[in-house]
């Protein structure tokens, strides 16, 4: 029977691993559920401080009392269902999802660099958006968001549809799929900027703020929208872990050696990542760096399994743009700083810091 | 042992970039043998490996794995019936050796044999000695190291074919005689048949059961060693003179001298 | 050969080509044999004047051919009747000319008149192929680097903030002189000083806690306009108060116009949080849309309105509850410095004390006799009417 085909058959010493190598796996587990739990954790009071910071009455000390009924006033209540609790969803969508697209999408190029921004998924929405502004389809009554919305999840499905299309094609290795990805970002970025050229100047400000990725004043239907979006992608990435596992241990040929069938996986991961990611940046605007940074971070605490560096790259997405958001709102306040910009000032040095500490781990 | 043959190969061809780089193969492999493929550079060895996986196109003929079409297989059932070790290039750089290892044990996920997973990745880190390396990244290990890693994956995946494309390449002497001796005793101690791509024509002849020797893309010969190393053999194949001996009931080829104007098959 | 070159003489010249370079040394020649005459004799006859940004040009009057960056100075120069002299305009002004609908705005203006986008990205070569004697460019524009590009040619920058509030007499002023219609620019002035005088009349007295705060809302979502923005001046004009008129964001203080701070960080759009508005509980919303000659239609107006209403920072405030919601054109509130959009504001917001002092008329008169267009309405609509 197949079963015991080792050199020598299977002795009661041998019938496990060595009980030190074992311990030190069963010890690296619990070291990752650990840090699965605190980045949870972390994540949790991040939520809290975001549903209790801001102006207004609504202070932490008086959402502590939000266990008695009856304790917060009609106005506080709304502040909170209303404004600080669909923002914070958003903020976490955004984060979970962008970061998840990052690293499926790293996955399947087996190149450190890959996020949706750099795929131009990102820059084809902002570019979608910005047609719309200038067509004035923005300014139509009842429809205007809905159009510059659907203009740029429109925009960046093209882009994907390109991408996906070249991800599809037998020879075509992960190299040539990054570089032309890089060449799509540079058309979308220099389409977009041809659009503001011929903007007239209120267009220009509308374009520029949607270029800037921001979570003020979103709804619970937006949310609902992106969130779906997400849930919906959610389980087939997680699904395509072992085989992203495959990809990295070896590439193409023996991820196919060992029984996947690469094309079709890098086809749908391609499109779920990518959907995902157009989904929520039509809504928020372009929010980079997050797909490109939190992957990072999260292989650098919790390994390249992609059982676990899935999920928890989520947290570690939402948990960046949460606190983007927070320090955007309170640091200036009532002036908010764009998120996109304010991930960008945490996730650039802290990406620099981890990519020339860490370089040879990133690996590839 | 069983009777039927692990490994069919009817009538393969292969063209690629518009040239036949392998015609009207045949070959057969059974449990419990070792079949070394030999050749000289370019003669399409790598590439008949490559199609025996699936992983290059055919243009013709049929490759039969435990007596079914390798396109009938669902691509998990294969990977659990055949196993390839690849030469040890660039792989599996961000991992731990036992991570690299247990992804061996993927196309048992789902099956009833997922249970055993960690007996199995134990065993395989036993039997190549790596025990005491399984925490280090395979990026710090040596090429002979490397190479065991990927043996062990391999037999994780706890198939009963393997392929090998050229083990012994990067080793020295020793652990070149290792490995051999590992794989001819996977064959004849386990019932595991395996095919060899070998450039070393003596370690060859020594470990392998039968050999099979491609020139210019066909079969040039196969069978036990003596029927193939002939003088005139290597002289199609390779294009050199050559001495073959048995010494000490050991095979010994010594390429003499490089023949001038006979047309090298490549 | 123009002796506008000859301007260039005391200008800086860099980067000329041979055919400048030629007409430059001909410049030279003639005003070296001019440095010889008296200073009332000598050609071209330069007058210096100060401009919006405190700085001293040396121009040729009056301006016989000018490019003008940003729609209110376009409107300015129309009003003193010097439109001839106008051969290039902004994308705004340019491209209304090529759709039908707002052609009749600008009948005089071409697209072959498009001199950049905007104050911000001039087209250099388009401004040197029209052969201007002066750019005027506001003080929200590059003006410094076209003036160092562009005087090596002997074309002027000047600076003109025509949609600053406060400062509409002293540009107007200016203007005046650029194109030697001293007065009609006094008639401009005194039109702007009698309105603006009747406004302050109404609103003179009220206590700051009888002044309304308008949460003034521009033309992205949350995004408002603070002090040092010239419609922070319109509202205060207006007897209302700025909600966020108390913001300050680096050193740029009001009327700063000069100042290395001047226009710095933009304050005429800032991203506000929703949840301050309603902290702040404003007492009239004012949303400004985008808009030109032509007004929009009534629909469209209501539609922005009702689902301002709906946000669910909105939704809860008195203001909307009582319907103080009003929809306000880009057009109507810049025109004339501002001044239009004033009046309405202030009828908005103080009903009895406007009474009989109607904001239409004072757009009748701008429309009519100084941009010579025919009257439109329909710029402004508050929620309540829209609903009736």
């Amino acid at each position: 029977m197949a079963a015991s085909l080792v050199v020598a058959p299977p002795q009661a010493a041998d019938s496990t691993l060595p009980s030190s190598l074992h311990q030190q796996l069963l010890a690296r587990q619990w070291r990752r559920i650990g840090l699965l739990l605190a980045a949870l954790g972390l994540l949790a009071l991040a939520v809290l401080l975001s549903l209790g910071l801001g102006s207004g009455s609504l202070t932490l000390a008086r959402l502590a009392q939000l266990a008695q009924p009856g304790s917060l006033t009609e106005t506080e209540w709304h502040v909170l269902t209303q404004l600080r609790l669909p923002r914070t969803a958003m903020a976490l969508v955004c984060g979970a999802g962008l970061a998840m697209a990052g690293v499926a999408l790293q996955g399947i190029t087996r190149n450190p660099l890959v996020s949706p921004y750099t795929l131009g998924v990102s820059p084809a929405a902002a570019f979608g958006a910005a047609l719309a502004i200038l067509y004035g389809a923005a300014m139509v009554p009842g429809w205007g968001s809905v159009i510059t919305v659907l203009a740029a999840f429109a925009s960046a499905m093209v882009c994907a549809a390109v991408v996906l299309s070249l991800a599809s094609v037998r020879s075509v290795s992960p190299v040539v799929l990054v570089l032309a990805g890089v060449g799509l970002t540079y058309l979308f970025a220099a389409l977009t900027a041809s659009v503001q050229f011929i903007a007239s100047e209120q267009q220009l400000a509308a374009i520029v703020h949607w270029t800037f990725g921001s979570l003020n004043g979103r709804t619970w239907t937006e949310v609902a929208v992106a969130g779906s979006a997400w849930l919906l992608v959610l389980p087939v990435i997680l699904a395509q872990a072992p085989a992203l596992n495959a990809l990295a241990g070896g590439g193409d040929e023996v991820a196919r050696a060992l029984g996947f069938a690469v094309t079709r996986v890098r086809i749908s991961v391609t499109l779920a990542a990518v959907f995902s990611a157009a989904a929520i940046v039509s809504f928020t605007g372009v929010i980079g760096f997050v797909g490109l940074v939190a992957p990072h971070i999260a292989r650098l605490l919790i390994g390249g399994d992609h059982r676990w560096l899935l999920p928890f790259s989520a947290v570690a997405g939402a948990l960046l743009v949460l606190t983007a958001d927070l320090i955007g709102r309170l640091a200036f306040a009532p002036v908010v700083v764009p998120v996109g910009i304010v991930v960008a000032f945490i996730g650039v040095p802290l990406f620099l810091h981890l990519l020339l500490t860490r370089r040879h781990e990133i690996g590839a | 042992m069983n009777a039927a043959p692990l490994l069919q190969v009817q009538d393969l061809s292969c063209r690629l970039g518009g040239r036949m780089v392998l015609e009207g193969i045949e070959l057969t492999v059974t449990a419990g043998e070792v079949l070394g493929l030999i050749g000289a550079n370019g003669a399409g060895k790598s590439t008949l490996l490559r199609c025996l996986l699936g992983l290059q196109r055919r243009s013709s003929g049929r490759v039969l794995v435990d007596g079914c079409a390798i396109e009938d297989h669902d691509g998990p059932a294969l990977a659990r019936r055949m196993a390839w070790v690849p030469q040890p290039k660039g792989a599996a750089m961000g991992m731990t050796v036992v991570e690299a290892v247990a992804l061996g044990r993927l196309p048992h996920r789902g099956t009833p044999g997922a249970a055993d997973d960690e007996r199995v990745v134990a065993a395989s880190l036993h039997a190549l000695q790596l025990g005491a390396l399984a925490l280090r990244p395979v990026a710090e290990l040596s090429g002979g190291e490397r190479q065991r890693v990927l043996i062990a994956r391999a037999l994780a995946q706890q198939a009963r074919l393997l392929l090998f494309d050229e083990p012994t390449s990067d080793l020295d002497l020793r652990h070149q005689l290792a490995t051999l001796q590992r794989i001819r005793a996977l064959a004849h101690d386990e019932g595991v048949g395996a095919v060899v791509v070998m450039h070393d024509l003596a370690l060859a002849a020594r470990f392998c059961d039968r050999l099979l020797l491609l020139a210019g893309g066909r079969t040039l010969a196969q069978g036990p060693w003596p029927v193939v190393l002939t003088p005139e053999h290597l002289r199609q194949a390779y294009g050199v003179e050559a001495l073959v001996a048995e010494t000490h009931g050991l095979p010994f080829v010594a390429p003499l001298r490089a023949l001038q104007g006979v047309p090298v098959h490549v | 050969m123009r002796f506008s070159h000859l301007r260039s003489s005391h200008l800086r010249f860099i980067h000329l080509g041979s055919e400048h370079r030629r007409s430059v040394l001909k410049g030279a020649a003639a005003w070296g044999s001019a440095a010889l005459l008296p200073a009332w004799a000598q050609p071209g006859n330069r007058t210096e004047v100060v401009d919006d940004a405190g700085r001293l040009v040396a121009l040729s009057l009056p301006l016989r051919r000018v490019v003008v960056f940003n729609r209110y100075t376009t409107e300015f120069v129309r009003a003193l009747g010097a439109m001839d002299a106008v051969v290039g305009t902004d994308i705004d002004v340019a491209r209304q000319a090529r759709h039908a609908r707002h052609a009749r705005y600008w009948p005089s203006v071409t697209a072959a008149m498009f001199a950049g986008s905007s104050g911000m990205a001039p087209n250099y070569e388009a401004i040197v192929a029209m052969r201007p004697d002066a750019v005027l460019t506001p003080r929200n524009s590059d003006w410094a680097r076209a003036a160092t590009l562009l005087a090596p040619l002997g074309i002027a920058v000047v600076v003109v903030t025509a949609w600053d509030y406060l400062k509409h007499e002293s540009n107007v002023e200016l203007l005046g002189r650029l194109f030697g219609q001293p007065q009609r620019a006094e008639a401009l002035n005194a039109w702007f000083r009698g309105w603006r005088q009747r406004l302050g009349e109404r609103v003179a007295g009220i206590p700051v806690t009888d002044r309304p705060r308008v949460y003034f809302e521009e033309v992205g979502d949350w995004r408002s306009v603070l002090r040092g923005s010239g419609w922070h001046d319109m509202i205060e004009a207006a007897g209302g108060r700025n909600l966020f008129g108390d913001v300050r964001l680096g050193d740029s203080r009001p009327g700063d116009a000069t100042g290395p701070n001047a226009t710095r960080g933009s304050v005429n759009n800032f991203s506000v949080d929703p949840e301050e508005v309603l902290t702040r509980r404003p007492d009239a919303i004012v949303k400004l849309q985008p808009g030109q000659y032509e007004p929009h239609p009534r629909e469209f107006a209501l539609e922005v309105l009702q689902r301002m209403a709906q946000r669910p920072a909105l939704a809860l405030l008195p203001a909307v509850r009582a319907q103080r919601l009003y929809h306000l054109s880009y057009y109507l509130a810049g025109g004339c410095s501002k001044i239009t959009g004033a009046l309405q504001l202030a009828q908005w917001l103080h009903p009895q004390r406007m009474r009989r002092l109607d904001p239409m008329l004072a757009m009748d008169e701008w429309l009519q006799r100084w941009q010579g267009v025919p009257v439109q309405r329909d710029y402004a609509w508050s929620l309540a009417e829209l609903r009736a």
